[in-house]
């Protein structure tokens, strides 16, 4: 088959499958092939599958066959057959290329002429994340429809019926599904806060819930954590704005926010004791209490003093085979608590904590010999 | 690999032969990066002193015809612009020494267009902010000597929300800290001479724990190493002035073991594939570190000290090559 049979033969696929939801390219040695096939249909016809071997000549012959419509297009007028066979092209390209920017830009024109709609924009998305998940010009164009849809709303008007069928639910589905595919997938978080940010209250708790077991599964991919932080800095923040606006009834609410950072600290010191040897919630236990201490607060002494009980509890837990890891992060947060936060400890005892560290981390045996230096 | 070895001309053969491959799988989904390709290719011939390989009268006349009505490059001939393919048509040219041929005023316009109010960058009409893209731009418009066309104080201020609390940089305000956006955001600073407003013992921390004990260099915690960070992180650390808080004779042999004994090239990982893209940060990171007596490379350009030399209307303060 050609480039342009291989391709017609696709379309004919997703007109008659409506409900494709996963995207994959398989090597054609895959038992599941015939010699002859370059596509399958598998699980009730809502998986697709790719040969590898036709990809080349279809990505060609859609690609070429692009730019010689592209150039035809313009945003003036609109000719349907033209914007059918473009929408269908880069289609294609973006199955087996997420970040042909080209295409996708000619699929926003194809929203802002009124040929596709921002929902089915958005539902092919998340067919081709379920390929590219890490794909961030695919991101790009996918907030780029959100944030059309948004103004044409506006634009249009009250519609309640339309505004309903892209929800933040929705959102926050693709990107904890796409994160599941990816682990510390940059794109998916980042996205996820960029649809939470200007959030309310509820929305943003319901949230860190969700978070919450994530992470549980997921000890070592830092993105989780600094989402967290994000959410509890971003309602604590909020919460200041508040009060400078002399709303006096927010007092409990801020309380509520501190102690939301006070346990967080706590359940994150559980996780450590219980995981030990991870990177990840150390940093996040690191950056956390640095926050903590830029807060108006009154005990910062007896946290940091709680703080150092924490370190010495975890020095002392030998019975783990990650005890050297668990230990060299653990010296590294007495550091932070030393030497940035301020938490006083004999002279004799931080240049122990130093040589500790320049045995157990000596790849940066140059800047524990700085800190030396500097105090 | 034991002997520590680098495969000069292997690599210089790699490069120069990439070229010829055409309408394999490899080149249609990386055809419309060919932009950022040309530019990792000829500066990696740069630092080992073969750009003299490249057709160069081919190549210029081809960044050209990427230049679109806009102003603006594109990443190849049947793209659409970006900022992030006209830094690098801008770096191919100047390194041709050929920037007499190009349309500066279109660009200077194109990228000042696209500055918003809060000091952000979009990277093309679309609309998305990043901090790779206000270091394109800064980048662009420092070497064309046009950086008064913009309002540095507001592209400064936004920088400072992209700040985490580790000290690292992340691509939006509040996002994650992640080495390369760390880089785009203190060469942004260093090219506006206001390297001042960093934290430097708190970001030289955290760049240097992204070694790991294989003596590769990771972008965040707990990832992989991956040599690209050999740039990334460590150009980085080389701005700020702090490439000693890190093991360099380590990151030295996991660069060496990462390329290709048969092909030439360097891959992300040792026994991968090599790729452009990983044979120019390893290259870089190797000549940072001032290794095997290779072409320097300035940590916050990404060009060749010589080149930048050339023009007298930048300050390297950083530089001291």
């Amino acid at each position: 088959m050609n480039g342009k049979e291989l391709h017609q033969q696709l379309n004919e696929l997703f007109e008659q499958n409506p409900n494709i939801d996963e995207l994959g390219l398989i090597s054609s040695r895959n038992s599941a092939f015939d010699s002859n096939s370059a596509f399958i249909l598998a699980e009730n016809n809502t998986k697709i599958g790719i040969s590898f071997s036709c990809i080349t000549e279809l990505y060609s012959y859609c690609f070429n066959q692009f730019n010689i419509e592209r150039k035809k297009f313009t945003s003036s007028h609109s000719d349907q057959i033209l914007n059918k066979s473009l929408d269908l092209l880069t289609r294609t390209i973006l199955f087996i290329n997420a970040e042909n920017i080209t295409a996708l830009n000619i699929r926003k024109q194809l929203i802002l002429n009124g040929y596709n709609e921002h929902l089915k924009e958005i539902k092919l998305l998340n067919l081709i994340f379920t390929k590219h998940p890490k794909s961030g010009d695919a991101w790009t164009h996918r907030r780029w429809v959100l944030t059309n849809y948004k103004d044409s709303f506006h634009n249009k008007g009250s519609n309640s019926e339309e505004q309903t069928s892209l929800s933040i639910q929705d959102e926050l589905k693709v990107c904890k599904r796409v994160a599941e595919i990816y682990p510390k997938n940059y794109y998916a978080w980042t996205h996820r806060f960029y649809i939470l940010k200007n959030q309310p209250r509820d929305i943003l708790l319901d949230d860190l819930k969700t978070i919450k077991d994530w992470i549980n599964r997921n000890i070592s991919d830092y993105c989780g954590y600094h989402h967290r932080y994000l959410i509890i800095t971003t309602l604590i923040q909020n919460d200041e704005n508040q009060n400078n606006n002399n709303n006096n009834n927010n007092q409990t609410q801020k309380e509520q926010s501190i102690d939301l950072l006070r346990n967080e600290i706590k359940m994150i010191q559980d996780l450590i004791e219980f995981y030990p040897g991870h990177e990840s919630p150390w940093n996040y236990l690191r950056t956390l209490t640095r926050y903590y201490c830029t807060l108006d607060i009154k005990d910062k002494e007896q946290f940091l003093a709680e703080q150092f009980v924490f370190t010495q509890k975890v020095i002392q837990d030998r019975d783990s085979s990650y005890y050297d890891k668990q230990i060299s992060y653990c010296y590294r947060y007495l550091i932070t608590l030393i030497y940035q936060l301020g938490f006083s400890q004999s002279a004799e005892e931080k240049h122990q904590l130093l040589n500790n560290l320049k045995n157990q981390i000596p790849n940066q045996s140059e800047f524990w010999e700085y800190l030396e230096s500097s105090k | 690999m034991t002997d520590n070895q680098l495969l000069k001309e292997k690599h210089v053969e790699y490069i120069i032969n990439l070229d010829k491959k055409k309408e394999d799988f490899e080149y249609w989904v990386t055809e419309h990066l060919r932009m950022n390709g040309m530019y990792w290719g000829l500066s990696a011939l740069s630092i080992l002193n073969s750009i003299d390989k490249m057709n160069k009268e081919e190549t210029i006349e081809w960044v050209l015809s990427c230049q679109q009505p806009n102003g603006g490059f594109s990443g190849n001939n049947q793209h659409d612009d970006h900022l992030l393919s006209t830094l690098s048509a801008v770096q191919i040219l100047l390194q041709f020494d050929a920037l007499d041929r190009l349309n500066i005023d279109a660009v200077v316009d194109y990228v000042v267009s696209l500055q918003q109010p809060d000091g952000s960058f979009f990277g093309d009409r679309w609309g998305e902010v990043d901090t790779r893209f206000t270091y394109c731009a800064v980048s662009i418009l420092s070497l064309l000597n046009k950086l008064d066309k913009i309002n540095q104080d507001k592209v400064v201020e936004f920088i400072g929300k992209c700040r985490n609390f580790d000290g690292g940089y992340g691509c939006l305000p509040g996002a994650e800290s992640h080495a390369g956006q760390t880089f785009t955001c203190i060469g942004t600073l260093a090219i506006l001479h206001r390297l001042h407003e960093i934290d430097i013992d708190t970001i030289g921390w955290w760049l240097c724990e992204r070694q790991l004990p294989n003596g590769g260099l990771n972008g965040r915690p707990e990832k992989s190493s991956d040599v690209c960070y050999s740039w990334w992180v460590l150009s980085s650390l080389s701005a700020i002035d702090r490439l000693h808080w890190i093991d360099q004779d380590k990151l030295r042999s996991y660069i060496i073991d990462c390329q290709d004994q048969e092909t030439g090239g360097i891959a992300d990982k040792p026994q991968d594939l090599p790729d452009v893209f990983h044979t120019f940060f390893g290259l870089c990171g190797l000549s940072l570190m001032g290794y095997y007596n290779l072409e320097h490379i300035d940590p916050v350009y990404a060009l060749p000290t010589k080149t930048l030399r050339k023009l007298k209307h930048l300050n390297l303060t950083w530089n001291k090559h």
